[in-house]
């Protein structure tokens, strides 16, 4: 669309406040893309409301325009989810950042969306709760953008991405609508509309409150570190504790060139030496975790463990964790620019995957790193190109394609947590038939009949788009990108 | 068209001696209304083809399992066809090293947990009736049990499905992998839809490992009140139960206890045996801390049988039976406002899944005439904890015209919108759910 009469911006104003719309084409700026920096979008505007009346006033104005609506949450999404690519009216939530109840007997909290994922947490965990879903980002993502993408992270292995443990959202509908959907009393008649709405990635409503679920701190936790000689050993010790019936709480992969740039950068202890290391996490009762770490210790041992080391005390547990959940923050030292795939394959296909992608690789004459969530299949493999060299990004692209593909004749999925976004709308065709997407698209019109919440994201086209929308090569990815 | 004709037309489909009238098969009669036909289908193919011939014909199709719970949902307001899946019961791939499975709708949850049973895995849903209960019903009714403590409901389970629609068009939704984000959630749509969006004919399962060892405490406790108390002060530990079910002293008195507490706690621990031990031994200083006194339970799975079949034991054409959805430190004022709200017109008796305040409710001796006004005074009498109330189960004489879901609020309107959308004709359970969908 053209760019937005000066009485739409007067209107805006005169809902959220002057302080509350940034109209300044260098103010936008920072709003153009989320943290996958190639898919550029810059809003014609962008509205930061402080009420879930202010939303909808805003949702209301803009559909009566014909505007595109595009939410954001905290912008550290990694599929161009939070981008304008029509322009339109984008909604920051940031402002909406209170916690509004706690109730630990009944085990939920109420929030806004803007509430940063690890605040939540911090204000539970001196009486021995925790939110579970934690995504790399969790110390500056938020929780309605979590909810909005069923954000995942190292524990949803055996806790779950967001939509177990989202009970309810209020949201404004791309009819601008306001409706609660679930809340605080889980067990309730008709349709799981929180279920649907959570992983719809602002397609059909703006998140404006979120009541989570509180989890209890286990008894017992026990953090170790396995290395291996080779990632598909790695691989094999992965789906042998699974095959066991072991679910630990987090079981991720960090491969050689990772641990390097990670030892590197953050110190956290991890050897240089290694190809590869589990890092596994078991909690629950501690004669279980006791019972679980002599098995996992066995099974990887077998799998041709080098060597096991168990973290003494939680210092030594929180710089291990250290080292993973900021692995993203040193790939700075690993290349010059990567592409990232978040795709999954069934967990017992792990060695299997982990050989092809190394042939993929060689194939493309690319560098491929890996760190990802092997207890749950979810890959991240990062290949690594140099955007000065003429052709490095095509073949990176390429390679991250047969990658995906190559997961997905194994059983798997185009993504596991990052989401679709614009980055894979096309994708979706790949596990998707007509008569499957039009069944979505349904769903869709439901919330959204305009087609003006966040449009291009999710769905495909109905035409192939080019790999890259811009056309150039993309710019490199800043420090501080989580995975 | 006659049903003799609509016969002819299904069984070119299904095959011989596959459509039957529904006078000969009690087992799928509706509200204790026979469908003129049910249908057997074998097949995907053959169910997308019923579907594609009631769809052009508009006819009222019930689908069915196991036909456990064709009671619950409102009386259907055309009944031609009850499409009843219990043939389509192959178990299509189980990968032991994913805790996975792909499993057809029809397959019962008992023949299917038998069959995992060597693998030391399971579906982990325990609602009443378990054992018929099928795959594809589990999905519709989003039934669960005592295990939703620990592991959730089909909800938490569910990681894909294949759907006949309304139009029979088959879709799929979700996927088969344990974490996957990709487009709409379907299955999570589907789950608790009671077969109005479409006929899952095929579900992707996550499996849990079962517990080395299980074992089950059972409480004393002289009010339902202290028994809830000693729940919530467990439940602020980090000991994390299987079960944590309240009993009340009618329910304990169908188990064969002949002088019943005014109500029982009991606490199941599923862990590796040392774990159970250990953590069972706080259960008992927290229940007795709080006024419990343990009694012995010679067989805990016989008697948690007991509990479960204690609801389904009524005449069924005097008992009214409920779920109410509450906060859990709420389940026994909700007892209590049912208790104030029946003022001795039925016996009551209760059994609450405290950690996801569901409170199951059996009323017997209700007269239909008086079931509707019954529900009425319930629903009100909750209406100040924010608690809902839907009845299950009632008199087949006072189904018709009852509200068993009750007030889902505004959401309603987006309710009947996606039935629009995904069922124009309305031909999938007619009536049968939230606000008349």
């Amino acid at each position: 669309m053209g760019p937005l009469p000066s009485r739409f911006v007067d209107a805006l104003r005169a809902i959220v406040g002057p302080d509350g719309v940034v109209v300044a084409a260098d103010e936008r700026l920072v709003y153009e893309c989320d943290m996958l920096v190639y898919h550029k979008g810059l809003p014609d505007v962008v509205a930061l409301p402080r009420t879930t009346a202010e939303v909808a006033a805003v949702v209301r104005l803009a559909l009566d325009a014909g505007a595109p609506i595009v939410p954001r949450g905290a912008g550290t999404g990694l599929i161009g989810g939070a981008t304008a690519p029509r322009g339109g009216v984008m909604i920051g939530v940031n402002r909406m950042d209170r916690i509004l109840e706690v109730d630990l007997v009944n085990r939920y909290a109420v929030v806004e969306p803007g509430v940063i994922n690890l605040w939540l947490t911090r204000a539970v965990e001196d009486r021995g709760y925790f939110f579970a879903p934690d995504p790399s980002s969790q110390m500056v993502s938020s929780l309605g953008g979590n909810a909005a993408t069923n954000a995942g992270g190292p524990h949803a292995l055996k806790y779950g991405n967001a939509a177990h443990h989202v009970l309810g959202l209020e949201v404004v509908t791309g009819r601008g609508e306001v409706l609660w959907l679930g809340g605080p009393v889980q067990e309730r008649p008709g349709y799981d509309l929180t279920g649907v709405m959570v992983g719809s990635e602002g397609t059909l409503g703006v998140i404006t409150k979120v009541v989570v679920r509180l989890t209890r701190r286990a008894e017992s936790v026990k953090t170790a570190l396995a290395t291996f000689d080779s990632i598909e050993a790695a691989s094999a010790a992965v789906s042998a504790i699974i095959a066991a019936g072991i679910v630990p709480a987090a079981l991720e992969c960090l491969d050689e060139p990772v641990l390097r740039a990670v030892e590197a950068g953050v110190h956290a202890g991890y050897p240089t030496d290694a190809k590869a290391v589990l890092l596994i996490e078991l909690d629950g009762a501690a004669a279980e975790v006791e019972r679980e770490a002599q098995a996992v210790d066995r099974l990887c041992r077998q799998a041709g463990a080098l060597t096991m080391r168990v973290a003494r005390d939680d210092a030594e547990r929180a710089l291990l964790w250290k080292g993973r959940k900021e692995a993203a923050g040193t790939f700075g030292r690993l290349t010059h620019n990567y592409v990232l795939q978040d795709a999954v394959v069934p967990r017992s296909r792990l060695p299997e995957i982990m050989a092809t992608i190394q042939a993929i690789a060689k194939g493309h004459g690319v560098r491929i790193a890996n760190v990802f969530h092997a207890g749950d299949g979810n890959l991240h493999p990062m290949i690594c190109y140099d955007e000065r060299v003429p052709g490095e990004f095509e073949r990176a692209i390429r390679a991250s394609d047969e990658i995906l593909h190559a997961c997905i004749d194994l059983g798997g999925t185009v993504t596991g947590e990052h989401g679709v976004g614009l980055d894979k709308a096309e994708k979706l065709a790949l596990l998707f038939n007509a008569d499957d997407l039009a069944a979505q698209h349904a769903l869709r019109r439901v919330f959204d009949p305009a087609g003006l919440m966040n449009p291009q994201k999710v769905f495909p086209s109905g035409k192939a788009g080019p790999a890259h929308p811009s056309g150039e090569a993309p710019k490199p990815v800043p420090a501080g990108m989580w995975i | 068209m006659g049903t003799t004709e609509l016969a002819r037309a299904l069984e070119a489909i299904v095959g011989p001696g596959q459509v039957l009238p529904g006078d000969t098969v009690p087992a799928y009669a509706v509200d204790g209304r026979a469908a003129p036909l049910v249908a057997f289908p074998a097949s995907v193919e053959e169910v997308r083809h019923i579907l594609a011939l009631a769809w052009e014909r508009g006819l009222g199709v019930v689908p069915a399992g196991a036909g456990t719970r064709l009671g619950w949902g409102g009386t259907p307001r055309r009944l031609d066809l009850v499409l009843a899946l219990r043939r389509l019961d192959r178990l299509h791939t189980h990968e032991p090293a994913d805790l996975t499975l792909s499993v057809e709708a029809g397959l019962s949850l008992g023949a299917l947990n038998r069959r995992l049973r060597d693998h030391r895995q399971f579906l982990p849903l325990d609602p009443a009736g378990a054992d018929h209960a099928t795959v594809g019903g589990l999905v519709a009714t989003a039934a669960s049990g005592p295990y939703r403590t620990r592991y959730g409901t089909m909800r938490d389970l569910l990681l894909g499905v294949t759907v006949v629609r309304a139009d029979g068009t088959v879709i799929k939704g979700g996927g088969r992998v344990v974490k996957n984000v990709t487009g709409y959630d379907i299955p999570k749509l589907l789950v608790g839809s009671l077969g109005t969006l479409g006929v899952v004919v095929e579900a992707h399962l996550r499996l849990h490992p079962m517990p080395e060892e299980e074992a089950t405490w059972a409480f004393g406790f002289p009010s339902a009140e202290a028994a809830l108390e000693a729940a919530l002060a467990l439940r602020d530990t980090p000991i994390e139960p299987s079960r944590l079910q309240l009993v009340d002293g009618r329910t304990l008195a169908l188990t064969g206890e002949t002088r019943p507490p005014a109500a029982a706690l009991a606490v199941t621990l599923g862990s590796v045996a040392e774990a159970v031990r250990a953590q069972g031994e706080r259960v008992v200083e927290i229940c007795r801390r709080g006024g419990g006194e343990l009694a012995t339970l010679a067989d805990a799975s016989g008697w948690w049988r007991a509990v479960s079949d204690a609801a389904a034991s009524a005449d069924a054409h005097t008992t009214v039976v409920l779920r109410i959805g509450t906060r859990p430190s709420d389940v026994v004022k909700a007892l209590r406002a049912a208790e104030a709200a029946l003022a001795g017109a039925g016996r009551l008796r209760v059994t609450a899944e405290v950690a996801n305040g569901v409170l199951h409710a059996v009323i017997e001796g209700v007269m239909a005439g008086a079931t509707a006004g019954l529900v009425q005074r319930i629903r009100e009498s909750l209406g100040s904890l924010g608690a809902n109330c839907v009845v299950e189960q009632a008199p087949p004489a006072a189904k018709p015209g009852l509200d068993v879901w009750g007030d889902v609020g505004p959401a309603l309107a987006t309710m009947r919108r996606l039935k629009d959308e995904l069922d124009a004709r309305g031909i999938l359970n007619p009536g049968r759910f939230v606000g008349g969908i």
